[in-house]
């Protein structure tokens, strides 16, 4: 890894036999859930027969739908099988409002969004430009966008906008999770929908003995699209999956990660697709997108195998101004890492890294390459659990796994220091989606974590470092007003650079904080604060103080 | 790639015969054939006697890998007794380890018809048939020695195996099992089962079983090298290397299994020790010219020391390679390559196979349990 940090001849000023680096690196995570009041437990709705529904759901978001200045949190849930309705409060979608002294109250029914159907992933984007933030939730049998009225409540306005995810026959594909993109850089966010599985009910599969079956594999159904909406900017999208050639292909989708890795000013799109090809859908300047993955490296395993692809980020995990892939996937495949080498390729490097061998035996969902103790690195976290509730009667695998947290050796790989993170680690649940932010504003990065059948985990970073931090939030003029898609460079006092943008895409089926983080170690101030903008305009902040939630408006 | 591979070494090494690599493609008789040829065999009296010590003596150079010396014996045993019928057994495990199959093949169904009664003819021309990955051909030759001798450990331990590979994962854990009560000091029932184990997504039992093996036959490579490759996967990396090293120590001489080389170096290759996992790669790559495997695991070292002239090289020769092992597949291979061509700079021929890998599916890395679920 090509750590930027730069304090002399001998490089990393956090080099890994620095005695006290490893104070300044350590990460703990407390699970204050029982003190925060939320009470959201995810709910598959299962029954005997272990549909393939049931295994894949527990998109979160975190976003600030009023304004406040905090992180409120939304849940999606399931629904009652086999009629793929809400038919129990206990379904409801749930939205948790930021109370500001670390607790949360449910405001669902007042806002309005408990939702319908069987949802699954969730994306918070402010389509409208109108500054507040709306949500997208993707579904099996019902996909919603519900507009921000800005005053605690939505509206679902999906049918006007245009936005059902329905296919050209108008039947409803299974969708899994959603991105906010501008892809043509118009200004106005438009929306990618990954859809799964060609499934219903009616032609649910069983796998595995009665009284004991297991999730069947993808491999039995058929693939789908996915869909992109472009934004009409009148509140109104028009399906361009055919135009931009999304469409041409066939995947079986289960998360979406987004970033410009060929630095051409246009946002591309990853998907992770489920015991198929990974796709990277290069975006040819706002007009159509080519299916690169095979290309660029990242389609296959560096043995050539595909994966079971879960959850993914897609940032500049070694400093390098290039964006790399961390994506999530299942036992004996490791959780692969793409770092981006420039000219359009990567390298799998997970080995290399030391991700490799720490996550084998691990099968994952929520991921996230952010810098949780704000040394200038980012470090991984995942949400991890088996697929098949039953998975125990078939092997000695455990259904329940424990999260994972791997710290970033100063640019020298990776190493699993879950043990070492605090308690939370150590709970093995059927952890799912998982979206990062932070929740209190203290500069360390938080992480929410869906779980199936028992009490969402709300995991406060506060991991005992006096590092520095930014938190940059950026606000669009002539670029989408969520900023998303802009490229921050952020060089501090010492010199040292780092890189990131803007994405709400984050990990699996959810949506992350938009404000874009920055870890400073000991540094007080940004020398610099770069901004590429979507519109492509370049603009600088000098001699930025740290330790602040900065909101920056394009000029 | 990770495969295990049956060496050619433990027909030697562990009384367990297959085939050599260099005629591990050569065809056995179908099965109506092999019948027809043990009826042109006139069953005869078996008689021994008196020729005891020299069968000792072909056993002994037998073990100690005097292939030679072993078959000499062999033969002298059968121009002094044509009527013993052991002798026949062995000369047919000589001819094994030579590599000659069809004449084994012929011994061991010369045994069979003199001694109809006798399980092992058929246990021996079952392992014969298995070593060439012809399952059914050797369920049905494990079958008729059951009927012979049901608790046969010899047996059971085999059939578990075929029945393993066949995908009965169930009815194989069951035998091998039985195999393990009935003789617990069967190495050959310990390392199938562990096998099986590995193989259904068990690492930790796998790794109870090829330890109970080893403790019973330290000196088998191949049972540290499964044992080596399951730490691996477990993520037990210091153990492993040092199962990967006693395997290779072990491994030396000149029936050496080219696979662990190439197993070895892959692992270094994950820790980014390159120039050591280089050393092995070569090594395999002199001692198995014809192994797919050798060339894709080089391949994939050349880009890591961004030889991509290397890399193309040795990739373009897997890729003209037969896939006899089944441990690379083609889209592998598409894939490796255009990775070297986008980084060599031929756009068409990355193109091309670009094309290729979005036509034909790669296989999917996690192992599903039975049933296609997860």
């Amino acid at each position: 890894m090509a750590g930027l940090r730069q304090a002399g001849p001998s490089g990393s000023i956090f080099a890994v036999t620095d005695p006290s680096a490893s104070q300044e690196r350590q990460i703990r995570f407390e699970n204050r859930q029982p003190q925060t009041g939320i009470d959201f437990v995810l709910r598959n709705g299962t029954t005997e027969d272990k549909p393939i529904i049931d295994s894949v759901l527990g998109g979160v978001a975190v976003f600030d739908f009023d304004n406040d200045g905090f992180l409120d949190i939304f849940f999606t849930n399931g629904a009652k099988i086999a009629t793929l309705e809400k038919d129990n409060e206990k379904f409801h979608n749930r939205l948790y409002r930021n109370n500001h002294d670390g607790t949360f109250t449910d405001v669902t029914h007042l806002a309005g969004v408990a939702g319908e159907g069987y949802s699954m992933g969730v994306a918070a984007g402010d389509y409208d430009n109108d500054g507040w933030v709306d949500l997208y939730v993707a579904g099996v049998n019902r996909n919603i966008l519900y507009h921000n009225n800005g005053d605690g409540t939505f509206t679902d306005v999906t049918d006007r906008a245009g936005v059902r995810g329905n296919d050209p026959s108008g039947k409803k594909p299974w969708s899994v999770a959603a991105a906010w993109i501008d892809y043509d850089n118009d200004g106005k966010l438009d929306l990618f929908v990954v859809n799964y599985l060609d499934w219903s009910i009616e032609g649910n599969k069983v796998c595995g003995d009665p009284g004991k079956r297991l999730s069947c594999l993808p491999t039995i159904y058929n693939g789908l699209p996915n869909i992109l909406y472009h934004n009409n900017g009148d509140g109104t999208f028009s399906d361009v999956s055919v135009l931009t050639e999304i469409s041409r292909h066939i995947g079986k989708g289960m998360s979406v990660a987004l970033a410009d890795y060929d630095g051409d000013g246009f946002t591309d799109i990853f998907v992770t697709n489920d015991t198929m090809r990974n796709f990277l859908f290069r975006n040819l300047a706002g007009r159509s997108f080519a299916e690169a993955g095979i290309e660029a490296g990242v389609a296959y395993n560096g043995d050539g195998m595909a994966l079971s692809g879960m959850g993914a980020d897609f940032r500049d995990i070694n400093n390098d101004g290039r964006p790399d892939i961390v994506m999530t996937a299942l036992t004996g495949e490791t959780f692969p890492l793409f770092l981006n080498e420039g000219a359009g390729v990567f390298t799998e490097s997970t080995y290399q890294l030391g991700v490799g061998w720490s996550t084998s035996q691990l099968t994952g969902w929520g991921v996230g390459a952010y810098d949780f103790n704000n040394d200038g690195y980012k470090d991984l976290f995942t949400a991890n659990s088996m697929v098949s509730e039953n998975i125990a009667s078939y092997s000695h695998e455990r259904y329940e796994l424990s999260n994972a947290l791997f710290e970033n050796q100063g640019g020298a790989g990776f190493r699993n220091v879950s043990a070492e993170a605090g308690p939370a680690f150590r709970v093995p649940r059927a952890h799912r989606g998982s979206a990062f932010g932070d929740l209190n504003n203290d500069g360390r990065i938080d992480v929410v974590v869906a779980v199936i059948g028992q009490p969402a985990e709300i995991l406060f970073n506060n991991s005992p470092n006096g590092n520095h931090w930014l938190l940059l939030q950026a606000e669009g003029t002539r670029s989408n007003r969520d900023g998303i898609g802009a490229r921050i460079k952020v060089t501090g006092e010492s010199g040292f650079i780092q890189y990131n943008h803007v994405t709400t895409a984050v990990g699996y089926a959810s949506s992350s904080d938009r404000r874009v983080h920055f870890g400073l170690g000991p540094d007080r101030r940004a020398r610099e604060i770069e901004i590429l903008w979507p519109s492509g305009t370049v603009q600088k902040l000098k001699d930025v103080p740290a330790d602040q939630c900065l909101k920056v408006k394009e000029e | 790639m990770k495969k295990s591979r049956q060496p050619c070494w433990t027909a030697v090494r562990s009384n367990l015969p297959c085939l050599s690599k260099s005629v591990r493609f050569l065809l056995v008789l179908p099965l109506a054939g092999l019948l027809a040829a043990l009826a042109s065999f006139a069953a005869e009296a078996t008689s021994c006697a008196g020729v005891q010590s020299l069968l000792t003596a072909t056993k002994q150079a037998f073990e100690r890998e005097d292939l030679a010396l072993a078959e000499r014996t062999a033969l002298k045993v059968h121009e002094k007794s044509p009527q013993c019928n052991e002798v026949l057994l062995w000369l047919g495990q000589v001819r094994e380890a030579q590599g000659d199959v069809l004449s084994a093949q012929s011994l061991f169904s010369r045994y069979t018809v003199r001694e109809p009664h006798d399980s092992k003819g058929y246990f021996y021309l079952a392992r014969l048939i298995v070593a060439q990955q012809d399952y059914d051909r050797a369920d049905l030759l494990t079958e008729e020695a059951l009927s012979r001798k049901p608790d046969d450990p010899d047996v059971l331990a085999l059939r578990g195996r075929i029945l393993a590979a066949k995908g009965d994962n169930i009815r194989a854990q069951e035998l091998l099992e039985k195999a393990c009560k009935l003789a617990p000091n069967h190495v050959e029932a310990h390392f199938q089962l562990g096998r099986l184990f590995r193989q259904t997504e068990r690492p930790l039992d796998a790794v109870v079983q090829f330890e109970k093996a080893i403790a019973l036959e330290p000196r088998s490579p191949r049972v540290h090298e499964h044992l080596a490759l399951t730490l691996e996967e477990l993520g037990e990396n210091e153990k492993a290397e040092a199962e990967y090293r006693k395997a290779l120590q072990l491994n030396e001489g000149p029936l050496s299994d080219p696979f662990l080389d190439i197993n070895y170096g892959r692992f270094l290759l994950k820790q980014n020790r390159l120039l050591e996992s280089k050393q092995y790669l070569d090594r395999a790559a002199h001692q198995a010219p014809e192994a797919r495997s050798t060339f894709y695991e080089r391949a994939r070292l050349d880009i890591r020391l961004k030889d991509y002239t290397q890399a193309r090289r040795d990739a373009e020769r897997a890729l003209a390679l037969p896939n006899l092992m089944g441990d690379v597949q083609d889209t592998q291979l598409f894939y490796l390559l255009v990775t070297i061509y986008t980084r060599t700079g031929e756009k068409e021929l990355a193109r091309k196979y670009s094309e290729l890998c979005r036509v034909f599916s790669a296989p999917v890395k996690a192992s599903p349990l039975p049933g296609n679920t997860r």
